[in-house]
């Protein structure tokens, strides 16, 4: 029943969007596995024509982790409020979040890992983790040198690879346009976009919090709408552009940042619903509810309304300076 | 071509390749490590093939053309153009052509379709709406028995989706029977 075995797996699989990567070792070449759906499509590269193979960190795992901690944190802080069968209930929730703090430690930083061969450089996503990288590196790197032989830092031939010149292959015309204009693909627009809204939020909220009126509240809902979409967009955009490193961390720390809020209110609104069963269902009814109370009155929320004026003004602004100076010496 | 960064795509110099311990990028300074072998030097040779002089074997399917090599599979005389190298040694255009067709050949395989998973598929995911069962089990069985001996993954060996779907679905077509003959 069972054929023989040709391949040995070094890494993955690694699930995308809509596909899961994996990669595997054969006889003489490296096979990499992409399963969609039920077709598998198969990439190979020769390990006599493999020229460089390189892994760079990506904070990806870090801000995972952040993200990870985060929620179990809400979960718990949210049992601690409540108590009966719903403690329970969210402290059942916590644990597969915090279980999985120490297992994300231990599999360490991410990072982006590639193949170069004499005609492609081809991104591997089956290898996410550094360690395993580094891992895969040594022991395909000891078959390749053992079929091309060793190259030591020392002997490297320094005016050769001069002589390679400039990067010649581009992968992709994409890449191509944006090496003549490195700011291309992500100007800043979609960012300062984003900054605006969130300091609109947070006039928003301090005008939900003060004045008693349900506009408002919708308002926020919708404000919280728009945010989310810039938010993918300023993420997508900042792709391989040419923006500030700050820029880009301003920008991350705004998607864990409105990802916690999204969690806090959904949890707090869940434990507003249960606490008043048959009362308060739904988004519409909890901001008419939420709308006369003061903030004496407003318990656990007001410290959510606190969270989401200081988060919002702080990211806001920061981002928003940011993201000008950038723009600025881009322009320069 | 050389080495770069793959996050900011910038030019890796000497002193960032083949380090023992990750070293940051020169422009973003990200941790990186990057191994680069004696290929990345090696310049490919660019032969044509020489034109065929009197007296010399021509190529099979360049008759103008001096013969280098000649075909592990069909003997046929090749010049530098067709002669392809693979595992077993030098072969010819059209042999690597059939030896691509033919199924068990897993050196030229670029997809497969998944039929084991298929079956699986068909078998459990209906489960979740119960109704569709109805149509699904008999379509498993008809999709596991026809592709049985079908070629699997590459990279899997075993083809124990088949049986489980096949059981899976059997008991599916047992519980509408019964059903049908109780009500």
């Amino acid at each position: 029943m069972a054929s023989p075995k040709i391949y040995t797996r070094l890494a993955g699989p690694r699930g995308r969007l809509a596909s899961y990567h994996s990669l595997y070792l054969g006889p003489d070449h490296l096979l990499s596995v992409i399963s969609q759906g039920f077709e598998e499509r198969y990439r190979r590269f020769p390990l006599a024509d493999i020229q460089a193979m390189g892994a760079t960190r990506t904070q990806g795992g870090t801000v995972g982790l952040a993200a990870d901690g985060l929620i179990a944190l809400l979960f718990a802080l949210a049992a601690f409020e409540t108590d009966g069968g719903l403690s329970i209930f969210l402290w059942v929730m916590a644990a597969p979040f915090a279980l999985a703090i120490p297992i994300l430690l231990w599999l360490g930083p991410t990072c982006t890992f590639y193949v170069q061969t004499s005609v492609q450089r081809t991104r591997l996503p089956a290898v996410k983790r550094f360690r395993k990288a580094l891992a895969v590196m040594e022991r395909v790197g000891g078959l390749v040198e053992a079929g091309q032989g060793r190259l030591n830092t020392a002997s490297m031939p320094l005016e050769a690879l001069e002589a390679l010149g400039p990067r010649e292959a581009i992968t992709s015309r994409a890449e191509s346009r944006q090496d003549q204009d490195p700011v291309r693909s992500g100007k800043g627009g979609w960012h300062l976009a984003l900054f605006y809204t969130l300091l609109a939020d947070a006039v928003v909220a301090a005008a939900s919090f003060t004045l008693p009126q349900v506009l408002w509240n919708y308002l926020e809902t919708i404000l919280f709408l728009v945010l989310a979409g810039l938010m993918v967009t300023a993420l997508v955009k900042q792709t391989k552009s040419g923006l500030s490193r700050d820029v880009r961390v301003i920008t991350g720390v705004t998607g864990v940042y409105l990802v916690s809020l999204f969690f806090l209110s959904q949890i707090l609104a869940f434990v507003l619903q249960v606490s008043q069963p048959g009362q308060i269902m739904g988004q519409a009814k909890i901001a008419v509810y939420l709308a006369p109370l003061s903030p004496q009155e407003m318990g656990a929320f007001f410290w959510l309304y606190l969270f989401e004026m200081t988060g919002s003004l702080l990211l806001g602004g920061m981002g928003l300076i940011r993201t000008v100076r950038s723009r600025a010496a881009a322009r320069a | 071509m050389r080495p770069v960064c793959p996050k900011c795509k910038a030019e890796l110099g000497p002193f960032s390749l083949n380090t023992a311990v990750p070293v940051p990028c020169p422009k973003c300074q990200t941790p990186q490590t990057t191994l680069v072998f004696p290929s990345l030097f090696r310049e490919k040779p660019v032969n044509p093939g020489a034109a065929l002089m009197d007296g010399e074997s021509g190529c099979f399917f360049h008759p103008g053309k001096q013969a280098a090599a000649v075909c592990s599979r069909c003997g046929r005389f090749l010049c530098s153009l067709c002669e392809i190298e693979i595992q077993e040694g030098v072969v010819c255009p059209s042999c690597l052509a059939g030896k691509a067709k033919s199924e068990g050949e897993a050196e030229f395989t670029q997809s497969r379709t998944l039929y084991d998973n298929m079956a699986m598929g068909m078998a459990v995911f209906p489960m979740l709406a119960i109704w569709p069962t109805l149509v699904s089990a008999p379509l498993t069985w008809v999709v596991a028995l026809k592709y049985w001996k079908s070629p699997i993954s590459l990279v899997r060996r075993s083809r124990w989706r088949f049986p489980v779907a096949l059981v899976i679905s059997g008991l599916q077509m047992a519980g509408w029977a019964a059903f049908f003959f109780l009500v």
